[in-house]
């Protein structure tokens, strides 16, 4: 990108992409470390995830703050406007897909107890990942061809969630003593799913920050 | 039907070629604001609609420039009713060392209007557009000079709407005002474009932003994009644009 002729605008745009770039790392661990605690049965790993929370509502209220005071102070236009804009709604979604690995990091300590998921999640689990990985890295280094290549796993991951639900549902009803591992066990699908969707958030946040055109609602039309 | 059309406009101060080939349209009734960096041409181009840059000597202008359809390049112009249709409004508040009364009523004057109670009409219509008959219709006869920057503006503005012109030229009229004198005549254009077509120069990009419905970025004599107001400042189309903008040089 050239230079702004006023060097802290330069800065403070800087600035504000490093901090999303540390909350969306901080997020993409956290969901890492969930999965990891899931297949390895790792209760102080799932702690440490409910732990890392907090620094990312913390990343999310400084950001907020920076891409505000940006706004208010230089009036920015075109695609910095697009970029702090989104930028505002990105952390939004980050901020959520931390609050899913925490429900997902309570789930992996009442499967430690109860024992392994019903279900084999490992392949849906790293579909979602990519999704994640793919979607924000699309945002960091502006690859709208990248966020698009996102939508494709979306249908994927909602197919996956119907199938699973479905399964979970008929050994319970078939095998009662199953639903102590059934229930968090779908949750987590549940979880996985809504991680996805805020991954194709991203993407789509990124396609509108990159062409100014909004793909949201319309990708199929 | 447009109320300016360009085409293939050129424009020449002596040898120096201050627009390049300028293909523009603007709509009846709307602001539009023409941004870009000093010495780009916007003045040039908001002066060759009412013909302006004639008093500059040397200055030629090649290419077809309509105003409602009607040529206005070329010999055999009545400029006084080129005027009449286009007036202008300029960056400082100019108002002739006269008084309220004779500053509104001057355009009309000059064009053949004597009877008083006509003239009196016309100032008391064109004071009431622009916000000012309630502040000053007791002070009819007070020396524009000794009224405040913004009621001067205000004052040159009723001066220009009293021809009742189609056109108002607006060239960098807030720059010599204050923030609050600047939103009230802001919000002054918005009142007035249901009557008139509004074509601004500026250089205060976030006025541009606020106040027009089109606007066209200009770059070295070159007219680079023209577009909605919304698009331009959220989407331009091109790099430059996006530039200037966004306060970038390359």
């Amino acid at each position: 990108m050239d230079h702004h002729i006023d060097h802290h605008y330069d800065e403070a745009l800087t600035s504000l992409k490093q901090q999303i770039l540390l909350m969306g790392s901080k997020v993409e661990v956290m969901v890492a470390d969930c999965v990891r605690a899931l297949k390895d049965k790792d209760k102080t790993l799932a702690a440490k995830i409910m732990e890392s929370d907090r620094s990312v509502n913390a990343l999310e209220v400084a950001i907020d703050e920076q891409c505000i005071e940006l706004l208010a102070r230089y009036q920015p236009a075109a695609g910095d406007l697009r970029f702090i804009t989104r930028g505002l709604k990105i952390v939004t979604d980050l901020e959520r897909i931390g609050d899913l690995a925490v429900n997902f990091a309570q789930r992996v300590k009442e499967l430690v107890e109860e024992g392994a998921p019903p279900v084999d999640i490992s392949k849906m689990a790293a579909i979602v990942q990519k999704m994640l990985k793919d979607s924000f890295s699309a945002f960091v280094e502006g690859d709208d061809k990248k966020a698009e290549g996102v939508f494709k796993h979306d249908d994927e991951v909602d197919e996956m969630t119907k199938k699973f639900v479905t399964e979970l549902i008929d050994r319970v009803a078939k095998e009662p003593g199953l639903a102590k591992t059934a229930f968090p066990a779908s949750s987590i699908i549940r979880y996985l799913e809504r991680i996805a969707d805020h991954a194709t958030n991203i993407a789509e946040l990124t396609i509108f920050m990159m062409r100014g055109r909004d793909v949201r609602h319309g990708r199929s039309q | 039907m447009d109320a300016i059309s360009c085409k293939n406009l050129c424009f020449y101060y002596g040898d120096f070629q201050a627009l390049k080939e300028i293909n523009l349209a603007v709509a009846e009734k709307r602001i539009t604001a023409l941004i870009g960096p000093s010495g780009c041409g916007k003045s040039t181009l908001l002066r060759v609609f009412n013909r302006m840059n004639d008093l500059i000597i040397g200055s030629r202008a090649t290419g077809e420039v309509k105003i409602f359809g009607n040529e206005i390049i070329g010999g055999g112009i009545d400029l006084m009713a080129l005027r009449r249709r286009v007036g202008m409004v300029f960056q400082r508040p100019n108002p002739f060392p006269l008084s309220v009364f004779d500053n509104a009523s001057y355009g009309p004057r000059i064009h053949g209007t004597t009877k008083k109670s006509d003239l009196e009409k016309i100032v008391a219509e064109s004071l009431n557009a622009v916000g000012l008959w309630g502040e000053l219709k007791d002070r009819l006869k007070q020396n524009a000079l000794t009224l405040s920057g913004e009621e001067q503006q205000r004052l040159c503005i009723a001066r220009a709407v009293a021809t009742k012109p189609d056109i108002l030229l607006m060239d960098e009229p807030c720059s010599a005002l204050d923030p609050q004198a600047t939103a009230r005549i802001e919000e002054l254009m918005q009142d007035l474009k249901s009557n008139f077509t509004i074509l601004i120069v500026t250089h205060n990009m976030q006025q541009a932003a606020r106040v027009s419905e089109d606007c066209g970025f200009m770059l070295m004599g070159d007219l680079v994009e023209f577009g909605r107001t919304n698009q331009i400042f959220t989407a331009p189309s091109d790099k430059k644009t996006e530039d200037y903008i966004t306060g970038r040089y390359g």
